[in-house]
């Protein structure tokens, strides 16, 4: 075996150039190839933790665009005290509705902390150094997504009120190494929350209509929605945005957009969360034809590449292979030289895709894929050889 | 003449390594005539004569406000052709008000356009992309738009290029919806004239905005009214933008026809030495080599000719799918010319390296092998 992996490596660098552009062309078809695995994995991942949530639910879930014009928007928060009550009245339409279900989830805003001794893990932008995730819930949030406290309590229906001078807020998994429960933390904007608890582990959020991300809430914050504390306009405007219904009828839907038409306020665009899924799912399909196509291509040439060189390779050495079956070798030794061959390339290339991707699902498909791949390219060759007798090779060479 | 057969001989990997590059480069090149396109064509009918007005006010302080109603009751009086838009960004819809004759024609494939009886009665309609259907109410066997909380009536719908809906820039994007400017919707009419408006009026389109700045100015003499004209760009900048949005494009693609022509020296090396024997034949009856490096030239660009034709048949197979529809479905023949004189220009390297190498070792020996 260590006289023909070193057999090997003189062929290898007997045609070094050879060699190196095969090399570079497995090298790429494999990194796209662990890229379409990161795609499909990471849109399974997420088709399935919204799959969790809408079968828990007996109805669809709908998400509301706001799709009114920057002057009509501009309109309205201007509009001072008079468009704080249209606004109060339209959030109270649909959240008092007895016909449907709703949630707010506002993941508008962010948390800005200026003094704090948080890692930069923590800070949602690299470039927004004092900004933290903040996700703003109402008391129906988490009958959908059922967050559940490891340490603390969650929210009560009094927290949903205006409690005076400190909001409760709940604290993902990670802040239990900074924070304790009862801390008191004060914001840049100088508004006091009172520590209540802190999230389990992996707790997570999702909002179809912001694409195919998952949320994480273990470095996130968690307030409830107070609208009796509700100052800016914006406030509103925020809150109504971010309001899911949930109602097999689209009527009621109807029903919103016509109140808000008659309070002349927002123009939205409703849609189901199994229509958003689809939309991800047909834009990760479209990402991932792409990156195939590309694949594909390259992949097709790096094969036959690769056959053609073991079949040369096999072609040229045939004097050497006869010398080699003459003296007692086997057929199954000279097998292995051009395994270690092909193998030997597999081998670097995937450890560059792991030094690239580090060790997860979509590395693990993609070094399979490649030994897949390999053993594609030596089947011929292999046929060709152990079909190989020395009365053949004789005959061929005279 | 050498058969076509000969020349063929061991060249089915060359044809077929050509015939990848070739998609390829019909692919990229197409793609590259699209954005080109896209950014000289200005999209939704405007001439490089129109105009944009960016029209700002504020309700306090303010004596008067101009409205929507203003404008219309403006676009009443002229009695000349001119196109008028509103944009929203948000909706990728615009508001339109059509005068005389334009050349505002969508394609349509269901219903009308708009007719000047649609502006002067005022009617709440609009016409859509085929695409925005599932998007209407349907009442009364009715399709209907919502639209700044008012519901238009769909009259037609029009087909748009999907490499135009989402072009680099918001006005180099075509509408998905035009709705009436006039409808007689009071919260439309009565609403104070804000945002961006463009006014196409060919040679007439900065006197229609003095016209309409003036009445304006009467109104309300707070009012602010920023205006861009459309910019006439040259050729070579028009390319550098070209290159600019379709940047992605051109080096996925050339990346992968890169790595698939790394392969070409081997490819061209196992032609040459299925002509091995004839090669040698060439020289020993006092073939000079440029001469034989000629004729196998001319052989190689057939080989690369006939991989170019499959190539293009695939290219052209996939452009018609619409499987990328950021490339669009119009066969360019700038694009097409284009990667033939491509896969030319590598073939010419690519054999004439190969053939001067092969021809410098000593070809009659290696026969004896």
């Amino acid at each position: 075996m260590k006289q023909q992996l070193r057999y090997a490596l003189d062929d290898i660098l007997s045609h070094k150039l050879n060699h190196f552009i095969l090399f570079v062309q497995v090298l790429a078809a494999l990194l796209l190839l662990s890229f379409i695995f990161y795609i499909v994995l990471d849109t399974n991942s997420y088709k399935n933790k919204l799959n969790e949530i809408m079968q828990d639910q007996e109805e669809e879930i709908y998400l509301a665009n706001n799709i009114s014009s920057m002057e009509k928007v501009d309109e309205i928060l201007l509009g001072g005290q008079d468009s704080m009550k249209r606004q109060g009245d339209l959030y109270e339409f649909i959240k008092q509705n007895p016909s449907f279900k709703t949630y707010t989830a506002d993941m508008q805003h962010a948390m800005w902390l200026s003094e704090s001794n948080l890692d930069d893990s923590f800070v949602m932008l690299r470039y927004v150094p004092n900004a933290y995730f903040l996700l703003k819930i109402d008391q129906k949030f988490n009958s959908v997504f059922k967050l559940k406290c490891v340490k603390g309590r969650m929210f009560s229906a009094d927290d949903f009120k205006d409690t005076g001078s400190k909001i409760p807020i709940l604290l993902g998994y990670d802040f239990q190494k900074y924070y304790d429960l009862d801390d008191t933390l004060r914001d840049d904007e100088e508004h006091s929350y009172r520590v209540i608890g802190f999230l389990e582990k992996s707790s997570f959020y999702l909002d179809p209509g912001k694409g195919d991300i998952i949320f994480w809430l273990d470095k996130g914050f968690v307030v409830p929605v107070q609208p009796n504390r509700f100052d800016f306009t914006e406030e509103y405007e925020s809150a109504i945005s971010s309001t899911f219904i949930i109602t097999d009828d689209t009527n009621y839907l109807q029903a919103i957009q016509q109140k808000s038409n008659e309070l002349e306020l927002y123009t939205f665009e409703y849609k189901s969360f199994t229509e958003q899924l689809q939309y991800i799912l047909e834009a990760n399909h479209f990402k991932v034809m792409i990156i195939g196509f590309m694949m594909a291509a390259i992949l097709i040439f790096g094969i036959i590449g690769l056959i053609s060189n073991l079949v040369q390779f096999i072609t040229t050495h045939t004097k050497e292979f006869a010398i080699h079956l003459l003296c007692g070798g086997q057929v199954k030794s000279i097998i292995q030289r051009i395994l270690i061959q092909t193998f030997l390339m597999i081998l670097i290339a995937d450890i560059i895709v792991i030094i690239i991707n580090k060790f997860s699902l979509d590395t693990l498909f993609t070094i399979m894929s490649s030994l897949l791949i390999g053993l594609i390219v030596i089947i011929y060759p292999v046929i060709m050889l152990s079909k190989t007798e020395i009365k053949n090779i004789l005959r061929r060479s005279q | 003449m050498i058969p076509i057969r000969q020349i063929l001989h061991k060249a089915s990997l060359l044809i077929i390594l050509f015939a990848a590059v070739a998609a390829l480069f019909t692919l990229c090149f197409s793609a590259m005539a699209e954005y080109y396109y896209i950014q000289t064509v200005w999209p939704d009918f405007l001439s490089d004569q129109h105009i944009i007005a960016k029209i700002q006010q504020w309700q306090e302080g303010a004596s008067d406000i101009v409205k929507t109603k203003d404008l219309v009751d403006y676009c009443k009086t002229r009695d000349d052709n001119f196109i008028l838009y509103k944009d929203y960004q948000m909706t990728q819809g615009r508001a339109v008000y059509l005068g005389g004759d334009t050349s505002f024609s969508p394609e349509l494939v269901e219903g009308r356009n708009f007719i000047q009886a649609d502006f002067e009665k005022q009617t709440p309609t609009v016409i859509i992309a085929e695409e925005l259907s599932d998007k209407c109410i349907l009442r009364n066997g009715k399709e209907y738009l919502l639209h700044e909380n008012n519901e238009y009536r769909v009259i037609g719908k029009f087909k748009i290029k999907p490499s135009r809906k989402n072009a680099a820039s918001w006005d180099k994007s075509c509408a998905l919806y035009f709705v009436n400017m006039a409808a007689s919707f009071d919260t439309t009419l009565n609403t104070m004239l804000n945002g961006n408006y463009i006014i196409d009026a060919k040679e007439k389109s900065i006197e229609f905005l003095k016209g309409f700045t003036s009445l304006t100015k009467k109104i309300n003499p707070d009012i602010q009214i920023e205006v861009w004209k459309a910019e006439l760009i040259l050729p070579t900048q028009n390319i550098q933008q070209t290159i600019k949005n379709s940047k992605h494009f051109i080096i996925a693609f050339s990346l992968t026809a890169f790595l698939i022509l790394l392969n070409i020296s081997s490819i061209t090396n196992y032609w040459i030495d299925g002509r091995k024997k004839e090669l040698s034949v060439r020289m020993l009856s006092g073939g000079k080599p440029y001469a034989i490096i000629r004729m196998m030239l001319r052989d190689y660009l057939i080989i690369v000719t006939i991989g170019y034709g499959f190539g293009l048949i695939i290219g052209i197979s996939i452009l018609y799918s619409e499987t990328f529809s950021f490339i669009g479905g119009t066969i360019y023949p700038a694009a097409v010319i284009a990667g033939y004189v491509a896969c030319l220009a590598i073939g010419i390297i690519a054999g004439f390296i190969s053939l001067t190498k092969k021809l410098k070792q000593n070809i009659i020996l290696q026969m004896r092998e």
